[in-house]
């Protein structure tokens, strides 16, 4: 069996945490953390208002949406990649990473774009829009962008 | 950039797989760079030729024209 062999058969589904010497799995403190994480920005939340007429329901759905996003989160910033199943060495040198870096970067472009033609459209009728429905628009504006050209790229290849 | 990988790589015996291992980087990449739609870095240049034992220039050329 050849090196990277052994070196690919030594490594896990989930890779092992970067920090202590029990190399335990890096799932093991993602998920009790995650979860503590989410419950903390769940009871934040319904203390500022975030359902004024069942706090509770509101800390308990909010803890709940939030658990993946947070164990994900956590697994991400503790594990330690080079004990990781299919990891690459050098994901930066991939072509993968070139992809990316063009779809980031027309996305970017895009963004500036949208945003330019959608601030003059607003002052034109003079329409009011709150914060939240602008940054989700740019939002999905980056993500579909990117995504898209990310695609396309990978198809070209 | 031109390059003569595939005849290099098949020489050798060795599957995209393979030098895509030796390389720490995708299977993909080895497909895009044999196919000429993906220039490689140049510390990748490098491990290429190191890896079959020749010059960088042995393997890449500018594409004529």
């Amino acid at each position: 069996m050849s090196s990277s062999a052994d070196q690919e058969t030594s490594r896990s589904r989930w890779g092992r945490v970067r920090f202590g010497r029990g190399r335990a799995s890096a799932m093991a403190p993602a998920i009790p953390l995650g979860i503590g994480v989410a419950a903390v920005i769940g009871a934040v939340a319904a203390l500022v208002g975030f359902a004024p007429e069942s706090p509770w329901v509101g800390a308990f759905s909010l803890t709940f949406a939030m658990s993946g996003p947070m164990v994900a989160l956590v697994w991400a910033l503790c594990m330690d990649r080079s004990t990781l199943r299919g990891a690459l060495d050098r994901p930066e040198e991939s072509v993968e990473s070139s992809w990316y870096d063009k779809a980031t970067q027309g996305a970017f472009h895009d963004v500036l774009l949208v945003s330019g033609l959608a601030l003059a459209a607003l002052m034109i009728t003079g329409t009011r829009v709150e914060g939240s429905v602008v940054l989700l628009g740019v939002l999905a504006v980056c993500l579909v962008s990117a995504g898209t050209r990310y695609v396309i790229n990978r198809q070209r290849s | 950039m031109e390059n003569v990988l595939p005849q290099l790589r098949k020489e050798r015996g060795w599957s995209q797989q393979h030098l895509a291992e030796l390389l720490g980087v995708s299977r993909q990449t080895v497909i895009s760079i044999e196919k000429g739609r993906f220039d490689p870095s140049l510390p990748l240049a490098f491990r290429l030729a190191q890896e079959f034992g020749c010059a960088i220039e042995d393997i890449f050329a500018p594409r004529a024209g």
